[in-house]
C-alpha cells in the first residue's frame, strides 16, 4: 500500500567530525533523531559516510534527503567539509535519494534572524519528545553543544514539510 | 512521491518511550538487545509472542507496529482471495451452481468489499 502524501525526510545538519539528524514522515511524525559522530584519529568524512550515515540511508529509505550547506557563506572555502558534503551527495546518489541542500538556516527569512536556540526552542515546541534533549542555553565562554546539530536539523525537515508551528518563540 | 510505509516501527516508538534497547528487552523478555535490534533493523521477523508482547508495552496495535508488514500481507491477502474467486467462478461455469460453492464466493466477494483499497470492477 503506499500512499502519495507520504513523505520521509532525512535531514541532517554538518560538523566536520559529527552530524545530527533527524528522520520526520510527514505530516508531522518524528520517527528517529540523534547525534552521530567519530572523534578517532583518521579519515572521519569516510567514517561517517559509511558507518554511520550508511545505515540510516539502508534503515529509514527516506524519500530525499536534506541538508544545508553553510560553506557557501564561508569567506574562504573548506576543504574537509566540501568533501563531506560531496561524498554525502554520492552515497545518496547510490541509494536513490534525492538529495536537496538548503543555503540559509531556515528561520533566517523571516526578518529578524533567530538565534539556535530560539530556533530550538521553535522545535521543542513541535516536537514535544525532543524537549528532553534541550540543551540549556550557551554562556558566551562556552562551546556550543553537540545536541544542537540535531534541533538545526529538526529545523531543516521541518522547513522541508512546512510544518510552521513557527510562532515567535517565548522569552 | 509514493512512499511505502516501513516494515516497522519499533524504533520509533521505544525512542518515543526513552528506553534503551537493553531495557526494551527486558520488558519483552528477550535474551538480550541484539535480538530487538534485528527486529528494528528488519533483519529478523519477531514471534507471534514478542510482537504481542511489543503491543503490550508500547500501546500500539501489532497492525501499527509492523505497518509495513501489515500492508505488505493485507495485499497479499487479498491478491489471493481474488485468484480464489477467479477459481470458483471459473467452477460455476464448469459444474453449474451449488449451494457450497455459491456461499463460499459470497463470502469472499462480502470480504473483498470491506477491504480498504479495493476497486468494484464490473466485468
Amino acid at each position: 500500500m503506499s500512499y502519495k502524501s507520504l513523505t520521509r525526510v532525512l535531514a541532517l545538519d554538518l560538523h566536520p567530525r559529527r552530524f545530527g539528524y533527524v528522520v520526520v514522515e510527514s505530516p508531522d511524525r518524528l520517527l528517529d533523531w540523534g547525534v552521530r559522530s567519530y572523534r578517532h584519529k583518521g579519515n572521519s568524512a569516510d567514517v561517517l559516510i559509511r558507518r554511520r550515515l550508511k545505515p540510516l540511508l539502508e534503515l529509514w529509505k527516506p524519500s530525499i534527503l536534506v541538508l544545508r550547506n553553510g560553506l557557501s557563506m564561508a569567506r574562504r572555502p573548506h576543504q574537509r567539509s566540501e568533501t563531506l558534503l560531496k561524498r554525502i551527495a554520492t552515497e545518496a546518489k547510490n541509494h536513490e535519494v534525492p538529495i536537496r541542500i538548503l543555503k540559509k538556516r531556515p528561520g533566517s527569512e523571516q526578518g529578524k534572524k533567530l538565534t539556535k536556540n530560539e530556533n530550538a526552542r521553535r522545535v521543542a515546541e513541535q516536537f514535544s519528545v525532543l524537549r528532553w534533549k534541550m540543551p540549556p542555553k550557551r554562556k558566551p565562554w562556552e562551546s556550543e553543544d553537540y545536541r544542537m546539530n540535531m534541533f538545526a536539523a529538526a529545523a531543516l525537515a521541518m522547513a522541508q514539510l512546512n510544518i510552521t508551528s513557527f510562532s515567535p518563540a517565548p522569552s | 512521491m509514493a512512499t511505502r510505509r516501513l516494515p516497522n516501527y519499533l524504533r520509533t516508538y521505544r525512542k518515543h518511550s526513552g528506553l534503551s534497547q537493553s531495557e526494551v528487552a527486558f520488558l519483552i523478555r528477550l535474551k538480550d538487545k541484539s535480538d530487538l535490534s534485528r527486529y528494528e533493523r528488519s533483519v529478523r521477523l519477531p514471534s507471534l509472542r514478542v510482537a504481542l508482547a511489543c503491543q503490550e508495552v508500547f500501546g500500539k496495535p501489532v497492525s501499527e507496529l509492523f505497518a509495513g508488514l501489515n500492508d505488505s500481507v493485507a495485499r497479499n491477502s487479498r491478491n489471493q482471495m481474488k485468484r480464489l474467486q477467479t477459481r470458483l467462478q471459473a467452477n460455476i461455469a464448469a459444474r453449474g451452481t451449488g449451494n457450497r460453492i455459491m456461499q463460499k464466493l459470497q463470502w469472499i466477494s462480502h470480504r473483498l468489499l470491506e477491504m480498504p483499497n479495493f476497486k468494484l470492477v464490473s466485468v
